[in-house]
């Protein structure tokens, strides 16, 4: 027997002996879909802190951006190398996650109890923020327009 | 020619790579549904490399899932269609092993892999039915990890390159072809010597 074909038997017994679950294939498109979906709940941009004298936070700027029944502020400010730190929070309050874009970057964050997130260090330019939170038992996935950081 | 969701999946010698390459050029040129398609056609083989590194089920889930992900984030990194099969073996690879060191904190030096017998998690014997598939495993089985592992990569790579998976199993180039040579000829050894 050629090594090809003993190769062909092996691969024939571990599909046989240990396929992949049942539900991968799902669970994994399920998995996706949050990252694949254009249908995201569009916010809208509410503020600037330039335009808005009374929302201008001490050393950085914000941004006010509203949904259905939900806001979202961030506040943005410098590191000392040059990048950026975003400390937000969302109204009401509701656990979940954040992802920021700036361009091929992308950071990671939970949302606590209290409905603040922070990314800590991120890269100035065009960002987008991908919010999924649990609302009254029900998940949304928003996501802002681009602004630049 | 692209394949509706479920229909078996192929051998690997029968195209799969070439309808993986395609679905992937079809998602990233603007068809979404195509992503159904490449992870319908790659997650039994990304679930077996997985595997290999004798990850439980749910880790080895987890590390799929997570070459998924880093898919569709790092898409624009792959130049070339054909290398989208390739990246992800390569991706879950370095995912599975990362889980598999965090899991096993005791590292056993090389000539004791080489002796010990195969442990950890495996296929439930129970359900291997088929006559030809448990004599097979029976086989496999008094293999050292190390065989089984590389055995089982191997397999499920329809272009074994032994630079890229030596750099995977952490084994120097050039020790891979006679590794795996090795193990093949102590499988057909075990084969001939185990129950009919």
């Amino acid at each position: 027997m050629s090594d090809d074909d003993l190769l062909a038997d092996l691969r024939a017994m571990w599909r046989a002996i240990d396929p992949p679950p049942p539900g991968l294939v799902d669970d994994v498109l399920l998995r996706l879909a949050p990252e694949l979906d254009d249908d995201a709940e569009l916010l809208a941009l509410l503020a600037e802190s330039d335009v808005l004298d009374g929302v201008r936070a001490v050393g950085g700027d914000t941004r006010t951006f509203a949904g259905d029944g939900i806001d979202l502020l961030l506040s943005i400010g410098r590191t000392p190398d040059g990048r950026r730190r975003i400390d937000g929070w969302i109204a009401p309050a509701a656990r979940g996650a954040v992802t920021l874009a700036v361009g091929t970057f992308r950071g990671e964050a939970p949302v606590g109890e209290t409905g603040r997130f922070a990314l800590t260090s991120v890269p100035a330019g065009d960002a987008v923020l991908d919010l999924t939170v649990r609302i009254a038992g029900a998940v949304r996935r928003l996501r802002t327009p681009a602004f630049p950081l | 020619m692209s394949a509706p969701r479920g229909v078996s999946i192929p051998q690997a010698g029968d195209g799969l790579w070439d309808r993986a390459a395609r679905a992937f050029s079809a998602w990233y040129d603007g068809r979404p549904e195509a992503m159904d398609e490449l992870v319908t056609l790659l997650t039994p083989v990304l679930w077996q490399i997985a595997r290999a590194s004798r990850l439980d089920a749910e880790d080895a889930a987890d590390a799929v899932q997570a070459a998924w992900l880093a898919l569709v984030r790092r898409a624009h990194t792959i130049s070339d269609p054909a290398a989208v099969a390739a990246w992800l073996i390569t991706t879950v690879r370095r995912e599975a092993l990362r889980r598999a060191r965090a899991t096993r904190d005791v590292v056993l030096p090389d000539g004791m892999l080489e002796a010990a017998p195969a442990a950890g998690p495996g296929p439930d014997e129970q359900v291997v039915a088929h006559d030809e598939h448990r004599r097979l495993w029976a086989a496999v089985r008094t293999l050292t990890e190390r065989c089984q592992e590389l055995l089982r990569v191997v397999a499920f790579e329809e272009h074994p390159d032994y630079a890229r998976i030596s750099a995977r199993l952490g084994m120097p180039v050039g020790s891979i072809g006679p590794t795996r040579a090795r193990c093949l000829d102590k499988l057909r050894i075990a084969l001939s010597a185990g129950p009919a």
